[in-house]
């Protein structure tokens, strides 16, 4: 029993302050959100030759994501079955085995038990084959984005994504060859306050970002939101609280402001030989239109916004990491990926323009939401006029609250189902 | 001298810091503890005066693989004296929420180890700690910076390069919209 009601805390068009300020909500989400759903892991170009290996997070929880003898990915939890020690103690590398370093219990790189030291003293009762590091009771990946989750699912990954492969699929479409390498290392952050602040919000950004929108305007850049009816731009909330923001015009402008000229360098002309060679010239415009900034949240824990890859990771209801994984496209002239490297460092990280300032807010509606004599939130942005399609996606323009309403929605759901399930 | 070379002291086991005189040393040294107060003081114009507008290059590496080429790794901060000028040019002017109020920030600077590389570019090295508060918080910083400097006939010192080896840069980090 939680003690909690979660029909007392978010309502269609509100929510309550405590969701983001109260650790024993912040327990909860854990064991009903981190611990039951499916989360992001890593990603395939991660652990690219046998024997790779990196340790990620789920929750709280230490997750082994291994490329075995045989070439396949096994993803194990980091606790040696004996005492409970991490068997694993580096954040990535190549091992056969992994060693627990405290009685040198051994398990080979798929996570069998091949190694107790002085077994004599167990005499018969030991048996090494079901005691192998714990495999998690789901894994699977979609484009070379692996996914684990702890509890088992009633969904398959595939489902469980629903519509937003396709826009998983759009991102890494810009490569020629159709993969994105995660080999570009990764920006740490970390903010004071909640975990959930990290959505998808379409409003914010004349207002947080207006030193980024004054950077562009002295550069003879395009900023702001244009009105072009031909292009709206659109905040759309799919199944399972997936949510994505569309720019519309703006995405439009992105071809004719740094498409086009990227396309004038001589890496940037063999760059698009290729694409043209895969999708033809129409649709090759397209693909790098729109591969651009995907702009897309998988619920709980990844994003995928511009050139990368973002893993949501909250470490107690006030203070939350966000890693950032800039993608390389595979088989791709190395100007263009070193282009991309640069564009994201202008705006993301903690040292950017742009991202800082999103972590500043986040750390100010922290302190805000300590004043809970009015503790509501109001989330009805654009309710009035949300567009409901028949597989159950919801559409907006892209200032309402849509993404967050239906985060909520889900987020509601999750809390509210018994821990017996 | 190429970006991504790592702090290595046993570069400096041969003698060539031995040739510089007492007083040559110590204008270098001056020069880098200038650099900091101007930081520390918020003269951010003046600050951006010292590099050298064609070589600019302000480094601070991620965790992880680096020396990394840049072509295949992110950075924490990789400016040209373009985006210096932006840096620079956003925390001045309104709107830069995430130094609105600005960070104090007081840094110490060790005494620098310096090579000339060639007959007008010297490497200095050094470690230092800052702490930096702002709205609640103070927050410690260390690590290891090396400069590359040129110094023309008329003794005129400029920065082409500042790398800003942070410790603990992998355990995450929050607001660095100050300048290191």
């Amino acid at each position: 029993m939680s003690g909690i009601n979660v029909d007392d805390l978010v309502r269609p068009d509100k929510v309550h302050s405590s969701i983001f300020t109260d650790p024993k909500i912040f327990e909860l989400e854990m064991q009903r959100i981190f611990y039951r759903s499916w989360a992001y892991l890593a990603h395939d170009s991660e652990v690219p030759e046998v024997g790779d290996y990196v340790v990620r997070s789920i929750g709280r929880q230490s997750v082994i994501v291994t490329r075995s003898e045989a070439g396949e990915v096994h993803v194990l939890l980091n606790r040696c079955r004996h005492r409970g020690n991490a068997v694993c103690s580096l954040e990535s590398g190549n091992s056969s085995f992994f060693r627990c370093p405290y009685h040198g219990w051994t398990y080979k790189n798929d996570g069998d038990l091949v190694g107790v030291p002085f077994p004599d003293a167990y005499g018969d009762s030991l048996d090494k084959r079901g005691l192998g590091l714990t495999p998690l009771p789901e894994s699977d990946s979609y484009q070379g984005f692996i996914f684990g989750s702890l509890a088992p699912q009633p969904t398959g990954l595939s489902d469980y994504l629903g519509p937003a492969k396709e826009v998983i699929d759009i991102f890494v479409a810009a490569s020629p060859t159709g993969k994105v390498e995660l080999r570009a290392g990764c920006q740490r952050t970390v903010f004071h306050g909640n975990w959930k602040y990290v959505g998808m919000d379409g409003y914010h950004a004349s207002f947080t970002h207006r030193s980024v929108y004054n950077l562009l305007k002295r550069k003879g850049l395009r900023a702001g939101r244009p009105k072009d009816a031909s292009l709206p731009a659109k905040a759309v909330a799919y199944p399972n609280g997936h949510c994505r923001l569309i720019g519309g015009r703006n995405t439009a402008n992105a071809l004719e402001e740094y498409v086009r000229p990227q396309l004038e360098t001589d890496e940037g002309k063999a760059y698009f030989a290729l694409l043209e060679g895969k999708y033809g010239a129409d649709e090759a415009f397209r693909v790098l239109v729109e591969a651009r900034d995907p702009h897309i949240g998988i619920w709980p824990n990844l994003q995928i916004i511009n050139s990368h890859v973002r893993v949501i990771r909250p470490l107690a209801a006030d203070r939350t990491e966000v890693l950032l994984y800039p993608a390389l496209l595979a088989d791709t002239p190395p100007a263009i990926n070193a282009e991309r490297l640069r564009r994201h460092e202008w705006f993301y990280g903690p040292a950017g323009f742009g991202q800082p300032d999103d972590a500043e807010m986040f750390e100010r509606n922290q302190q805000g939401l300590q004043c809970d004599l009015e503790p509501w939130l109001l989330l009805s942005r654009g309710l009035h006029r949300e567009e409901t399609l028949p597989d159950g996606t919801v559409v907006g323009d892209i200032t309402d609250e849509v993404p967050q309403r239906s985060q909520m929605r889900v987020w509601a759901k999750a809390m509210a189902e018994a821990d017996d399930r | 001298m190429a970006i991504g070379a790592h702090p290595d002291p046993v570069q400096f086991a041969d003698n060539r810091r031995l040739s510089m005189t007492e007083p040559e040393y110590g204008r270098f040294y001056e020069y880098l503890l200038v650099e900091a107060e101007m930081l520390d003081g918020h003269h951010y114009d003046a600050w951006l005066a010292l590099w050298d507008p064609a070589e600019a290059r302000y480094w601070v590496p991620t965790a992880g693989g680096d020396p990394v080429s840049t072509t295949e790794g992110v950075s924490l901060i990789l400016d040209d004296h373009a985006r210096l000028e932006e840096r620079v040019y956003r925390l001045l002017h309104e709107g830069a929420h995430s130094q609105e109020p600005r960070s104090e920030t007081a840094r110490v600077l060790g005494a620098p180890t310096i090579c000339r590389l060639t007959d007008d570019r010297y490497e200095a090295r050094t470690a230092f700690t800052l702490a930096e508060a702002r709205r609640q918080r103070q927050t410690m910083y260390a690590g290891r910076i090396a400069y590359v400097l040129s110094r023309d006939a008329d003794e005129q010192i400029r920065i082409l390069e500042k790398s800003v080896h942070l410790i603990g840069r992998e355990l995450g980090i929050g607001n660095l919209t100050f300048i290191l």
